[in-house]
């Protein structure tokens, strides 16, 4: 190297960052501590203002309304204004909500009540809604078409939504359902992580704000659940499936990447106690495989779903041996003679085709309540 | 462990700083640095730790023996050895996916079942970082710009830096190690105030604007086939800022933890979207490793003192070869190779005196081929770069824009900032209530953004 470039490099000097005066000592300190309490008092305050407005209902508060819209609190109504026992009840996730309860009456002659409620997950809000049910109708005895999705094991924690409310949550052991001073506390400690959160700040704030919003969205999801607890009819429109389908993918791609890599034991030991139940009240539950739009299905394939499927399939088969019930796999809707335009998103589908769905179950589960030998398809 | 986790922040920071002042200067103080990073180190990884010990005490050794011997031909030799050490080490880690899946491709193209071959390798966190640090300590001791490491720890505690290793800046010898070789300072308030100075406003940076951005600046880059004129820009624009913000918040980040150990690290960024060419966004971007490219691989190559073709022949090897420091795909080197273009125009015209004189102007262009250079960085694939590219030229039509209000605001928000407002390194820590009312709002809300942190970007080269 020529004398010239190496002097080129020697001259350079690596400037040191600006620096507090340390002749500042005293005044130093001062900054320091004031800007760690002024940090500390922001994040109590945020905290404790969680707590109260409780955006999630994740502690329990009840003092303001929750910005998630609580299904669960419409359909515990819903049972509770009931004018008879249902003889026939539906349960799920969100993908069970537009099983009409209607059209399964006409098919089967049951009274017949949906009570699927939104979210992942949710074997533990099936099994929470069954005994809901059991319990304001004391003498009910009805049958069961649970409606179970590839899905239904991810390893989450049992929602909010169902935690937030009392008649429900007190089958799943939450302490939400508590009011007590020392509940709180502890439902506060539980959700540590939800509660300091810039993002539940943030909607606490808003909830403070537009508390009566808040309120008037709750009332407009209440006028879409009908008193049967089927969602309100809504028409298929190619702006909402361009608008959804992506978002699904976005989603379900997500959660197969990061999330789902095995049955979650807990979802698993709800589906069984949900069983339990079932059977100890007399009934042979069908236990069906919601369908997924096969668009979505080829995306996932990658990414693990067919092996999720297939050990989904195992588990429940695993299980005839302990509970009676009929167990139907409808995840590839081609079974049904789907309509691939009649689908909201990539697991979300219209009437027409849970229409076509509800023949297909009830041709090949020998009825409901199933007459015919446990099997499957 | 990231430096932007409750855990750092909140148990890991604390109890290290207050450890580090408590224990007697000198090499206790050392040893306890050294511990501290590895241990820091291991927390990402244990099995990489012993790699990490021994690559470096490689380049040690190395050294020593270059800087003990007086034959050139056996110097040169020892050099050579130990920048070959550290190039397989990069390579092997780094590399061997890339060049794997170009032969898998190659062969597929062949007809020949590439099926079934080996599994890629996990890649050491903080690899690239660390490698080139090793590299210009013994090319700095050859070359007789830095003597050779007091002790092992001296070196070691240098190396393993837990401000640094994960993400930068790339530390030299001579002036961060030589900063542990010198007389150690004793506890100041002034020192760790201003460490939250630059800790909290790198913080800020992070969680307040960049991980704002990214779901959004996701979710564009996801649908890059779907993008039109205006989601095509705010795709690349969101990603512009959404870098900066981020890269520059982890480096005031490890600025700012330095200086809770009584260091001063090097400056990385200098508001390189006010720079008015090429050559200048370069002296303002990712300091740290433009330095190093200028003084282990470009001036080496000749620099450009040689005719006007060879400068254009070390500015693209420079830059292609920056490009593969980030990471093993095509799309890193054509983003190195397009900047290896706009720095040989930019030479080119600068010689012929062709270069605009607005500096508005300068301003602009540079901006907007920075913005370009991105796309090609962010994209998953050259054909997903070749799609926001064609939506930003319009290309794919006008879009009916569903732009979330977040990402409007924080870009225009970042636009303004980063052409208008001083960085971190021209504001002067002050001492007053004001500043510290300020820093510990912006502190508690970056704590409180952290309930669902993402790593930093350059965390994955």
């Amino acid at each position: 190297m020529s004398a010239a470039r190496r002097s080129t490099l020697k001259r350079r000097v690596i400037p040191d960052p600006p620096e507090m005066d340390p002749a500042a000592g005293d005044r130093a300190r001062r900054f320091f501590v004031l800007a760690v309490l002024v940090a500390a008092a922001c994040c109590l305050a945020a905290i404790a203002l969680n707590v109260y407005a409780d955006p999630y209902g994740a502690v329990g508060t009840h003092i303001l309304p929750t910005v998630t819209t609580s299904d669960r609190t419409v359909k515990a109504d819903r049972v509770e204004q009931l004018p008879a026992p249902p003889q026939l009840v539906v349960l799920g996730s969100s993908r069970s909500m537009r099983y009409e309860p209607a059209y399964l009456r006409q098919k089967t002659g049951l009274r017949t009540f949906n009570g699927g409620v939104n979210g992942i997950g949710g074997t533990g809000d099936a099994y929470a809604m069954a005994r809901f049910i059991a319990e304001v109708w004391p003498g009910s005895r009805p049958a069961y078409l649970w409606l179970v999705d590839v899905e239904s094991f991810v390893p989450f924690k049992i929602g909010n939504r169902t935690a937030n409310e009392p008649r429900l949550a007190k089958y799943l052991g939450q302490a939400t359902a508590r009011k007590g001073l020392g509940e709180l506390l502890r439902a506060a400690w539980e959700n540590r992580d939800v509660l300091f959160s810039l993002k539940t700040t943030k909607d606490s704030v808003r909830l403070l704000l537009f508390r009566e919003k808040a309120k008037s969205k709750q009332s407009r999801y209440r006028r879409q659940i009908l008193a049967d607890g089927v969602l309100k009819e809504r028409p298929w429109t190619a702006k909402e499936w361009e608008r959804r389908f992506p978002n699904s993918v976005e989603r379900y791609t997500a959660l197969y990447a990061t999330v789902y890599h095995n049955l979650d034991p807990a979802a698993q030991a709800w589906f069984e106690r949900g069983l339990d139940f079932m059977n100890r009240r007399g009934a042979r539950p069908v236990v069906v495989l919601t369908p997924i739009n096969p668009k979505l299905r080829r995306l996932l394939a990658p990414l693990g779903w067919e092996e999720r499927h297939r050990q989904v399939v195992r588990y429940i088969l695993g299980l005839r041996r302990r509970y009676d019930f009929v167990f139907l796999d409808l995840t590839d809707p081609r079974r049904f003679g789907y309509d691939p335009r009649e689908w909201y998103d990539g697991v979300h589908m219209t009437t027409v085709n849970t229409r076509r769905a509800i023949d297909w179950i009830l041709a090949h589960s020998g009825g409901i309540p199933p007459q015919a030998p446990a099997g499957r398809e | 462990m990231l430096l932007n986790s409750l855990q750092f922040l909140l148990l890991f920071l604390p109890a290290v700083t207050v450890a580090y002042w408590l224990v007697p200067r000198g090499r206790p103080r050392l040893a306890f640095l050294l511990g501290a990073s590895l241990l820091f180190y291991g927390l990402w990884d244990w099995r990489f730790v012993p790699l990490l010990l021994g690559t470096t005490l490689v380049d040690y050794g190395a050294g020593r023996l270059i800087a003990a011997s007086d034959r050139d031909r056996r110097r040169s030799l020892l050099l050579a050895a130990a920048v070959a050490a550290n190039l397989a080490l990069l390579g092997y880690f780094k590399y061997r996916g890339f060049f794997a899946d170009s032969l898998d491709g190659l062969l597929r193209a062949l007809g020949v079942d590439v099926s079934g071959r080996a599994p890629r390798f996990v890649m050491p966190v903080g690899v690239s970082f660390y490698t080139f640090a090793c590299i210009s300590y013994v090319v700095d001791v050859y070359r007789g710009m830095v003597q050779p490491a007091r002790s092992v720890l001296h070196y070691l505690a240098w190396v393993t830096l837990f401000p640094y290793i994960l993400a930068g800046p790339i530390l030299r010898y001579g002036h961060v190690g030589a900063q542990l070789e010198g007389e150690q300072p004793r506890f100041r308030w002034s020192l760790v105030g201003s460490g939250l100075f630059f800790l909290t406003l790198g913080l800020a940076k992070k969680m307040l604007v960049a991980d704002q951005m990214a779901p959004y600046v996701d979710r564009l880059f996801s649908h890059h086939a779907d993008l039109g004129l205006v989601t095509g820009w705010a795709a690349a624009l969101g990603y512009t800022l959404q870098l900066y913000f981020d890269f520059s918040g982890y480096s005031d980040m490890a600025v700012g933890v330095a200086f809770f150990l009584g260091l001063r690290f090097p400056q990385n960024f200098d508001s390189p979207y006010k720079a008015v060419n090429p050559s200048d966004f370069w002296r303002r971007w990712h300091m740290s490793l433009s330095q190093w490219l200028r003084d282990y691989l470009f001036i080496p190559l000749g620099g450009s003192w040689g005719s006007q073709r060879q400068t254009v022949r070390n500015l693209l090897l420079t830059f292609l070869l920056g490009g593969l420091w980030h990471g093993p795909s095509w799309t890193f080197v054509v983003w190195g190779l397009l900047w290896g273009v706009y720095l040989s125009v930019h030479s080119t015209l600068r010689r012929y005196g062709l270069t605009p004189g607005w500096t508005w102007l300068n301003r602009l262009l540079t901006f907007v081929a920075a913005t370009v250079a991105w796309v090609f960085f962010r994209a998953p694939s050259l054909p997903a770069a070749a799609d926001v590219l064609q939506a930003m030229a319009g290309l794919q039509g006008g879009d009916e824009p569903r732009l979330a209000r977040t990402l409007v605001a924080a870009i225009a928000f970042g636009l303004v900032w980063v052409n208008a407002m001083p960085n971190t390194w021209q504001l002067q820590p002050r001492p007053t209530r004001r500043w510290a009312v300020v820093l510990g709002l912006l502190l508690a809300a970056s704590l409180l953004a952290l309930s669902n942190p993402a790593a930093f970007l350059y965390v994955q080269f």
